[in-house]
């Protein structure tokens, strides 16, 4: 199994947090795993974007040309590296800043409003943790368990957080369980 | 071994503070940064230096400083700061000294892109400055080897008292991996001795460059180009990878290396004979795999490259002696070809040749 995908969204959503949580994730549990992020002269608020690659074996090419998995955090994002997906590939939105109408023809679409319902939980700032759970819990990569934990070992520094990103992991993981996205 | 999930600079810095490394002084530029940012709050924990130098030139110079003492030293930069320590290269060469230096190679001429790149191969090969002088020159191609590279590199200075280069290109400096980390060496001072003092004065130690009496300065010279042809006989490192009944040979290193790699998995599959041949080492250069080639099975050898125009090429033309004709396949200033682009120039390559 390897899984090439390319997060992006603009800066301060977690692009890269989430893509090194998954190598992180990957790093612990037996799995081989590259983060690359996209660096540039960017600007403010312009688009952030890594590509993580997550295997069994050892990873050869580190650049990913088309992608197995886009995860898109807004529609700027959405649009720059859709064309980078490969047909049937699953694309992960935020469905509160991006539109997915008509392209689940093409794509497995899983579009989930992460802005709004990291916001009725009262931290804006989970938003992206939720969509690693239900990232996990789509591709079946990482246990329940495996994701929490690392979660929990990674994001620990902020003791403030840890109930609320386990909440927001555990939210994404049963979106996906309960066939509701 | 506990594996680590680790960022390419940030693993060559602490492995080289594992190496022994004692003293760093270096400049801020892209793609290099986490190595001084990782020395600057790492050095002080085990009682070496940091310093942040007013210039490349400043800090290259500091580093010749610390070689002077025997402390085991590093400085790193990109290209345009490759460019203005060359002077101090030269020096440390010119001197006897060991030190380690990183170059994380982006996009060039000149100040060039930010992205990464492979701009820097003659550069790295031919002159990193004046003088003549050669450093042994190692290519990592993933995290784990940068870091094994980085930790040999300073046994291998220490050994010949020379500067050794590690050419990296952005994305190993800036990609994270799982690594494992060598152990900690305690960090000794080596009592130097120096060709010079012989000549300028037996009594002390002296250091320098410079050698007036043109004899004594051809003697040095005699005995650095002996020492360069020992290590083209024993330091050389290389990668062969399907080339034996293999048709057409990718020649390539680091992580343009790592891609054409991927390509040949894919080519295979459909049944194509193509191999690598990747230099771990670039200086010494493993001409021995090229001379090994043979014309009457090998059509042609792909030179790809993170750089245009190609620079690699020029080796393997040495390598080859005009047996096996040779193209060219490179991106450069941070385009970076796909697995996919490598799989498509191979079959063009392919359909070229039976149109001829």
């Amino acid at each position: 199994m390897e899984l090439k995908m390319i997060i992006a969204g603009f800066g301060g959503q977690g692009v890269m947090v989430t893509g090194k949580l998954l190598g992180y994730a990957a790093c612990a549990h037996q799995k081989k795993a590259m983060f690359l992020p996209q660096y540039g002269p960017e600007q403010r608020g312009g688009t952030a974007s890594c590509t993580v690659i997550l295997s069994d074996d050892e990873i050869g090419s580190p650049i990913v040309g088309k992608a197995d998995v886009l995860m898109v955090f807004n529609q700027p994002s959405l649009e720059k590296f859709l064309p980078r997906l490969k047909t049937g590939g699953l694309l992960m939105a935020n469905a509160t800043l991006c539109n997915t109408e008509h392209l689940s023809d093409t794509y497995d679409v899983v579009a989930i409003p992460i802005d709004d319902m990291a916001k009725e939980m009262g931290a804006r700032q989970v938003a992206n943790i939720i969509m690693t759970g239900a990232f996990t819990a789509k591709t079946g990569i990482f246990t329940d368990a495996e994701i929490s934990e690392t979660v929990k070992q990674v994001l620990g520094k902020k003791p403030e957080l840890i109930a609320l990103n386990e909440q927001a992991v555990q939210k994404g993981i049963c979106l996906v369980q309960d066939g509701s996205v | 071994m506990e594996k680590l999930f680790m960022k390419g600079n940030e693993a060559i810095a602490e492995a080289a503070v594992r190496a022994g490394c004692r003293f760093f002084a270096g400049y801020p530029i892209t793609p290099q940064n986490e190595i001084p940012e990782y020395m600057s709050k790492r050095l002080p924990q085990v009682g070496g230096v940091f310093v942040q130098g007013e210039s490349e030139v400043a800090s290259v110079n500091m580093v010749v400083g610390a070689a002077y003492t025997g402390t085991r030293a590093m400085t790193s930069s990109s290209g345009p700061g490759l460019s203005l320590k060359s002077e101090g290269l030269s020096s440390l060469a010119g001197s006897e000294l060991p030190a380690v230096v990183v170059n994380i190679m982006r996009g060039g001429p000149g100040v060039g892109s930010i992205q990464a790149a492979q701009m820097d191969y003659l550069q790295a090969t031919k002159a990193s400055g004046h003088g003549g002088f050669r450093m042994l020159v190692y290519a990592p191609a993933t995290v784990q080897e940068a870091v094994d590279f980085t930790y040999l590199a300073f046994d291998k200075a220490m050994e010949y008292r020379t500067p050794v280069l590690i050419s990296a290109d952005g994305c190993i400096g800036s990609m994270m991996e799982q690594v494992e980390l060598p152990p900690m060496k305690e960090a000794e001072k080596e009592d130097l001795h120096f060709f010079a003092s012989q000549y300028l004065n037996p009594k002390r130690k002296v250091i320098t460059s410079m050698l007036p009496v043109e004899s004594e300065q051809e003697l040095y010279n005699k005995k650095l180009a002996a020492m360069y042809q020992k290590w083209e006989e024993t330091e050389f490192l290389k990668e062969e990878y399907l080339l034996e009944d293999a048709e057409y040979v990718i020649a390539a290193y680091g992580t343009s290396a790592r891609i054409a790699k991927s390509a040949i998995q894919i080519l295979r599959g459909k049944g194509v004979k193509v191999g690598l041949f990747r230099p771990i080492t670039l200086y010494p250069f493993p001409y021995d795999s090229l001379r090994k080639l043979d014309e009457k099975q090998v059509k042609k050898v792909l030179c790809l490259e993170m750089s245009i125009p190609a620079q690699l090429v020029e080796d393997l033309k040495i390598g080859l002696e005009g047996r096996i004709p040779i193209a060219c396949y490179g991106r450069s200033a941070g385009m970076i070809f796909t697995t996919e682009d490598v799989v498509e120039e191979i079959e063009r390559q392919i359909r070229q040749e039976e149109c001829e």
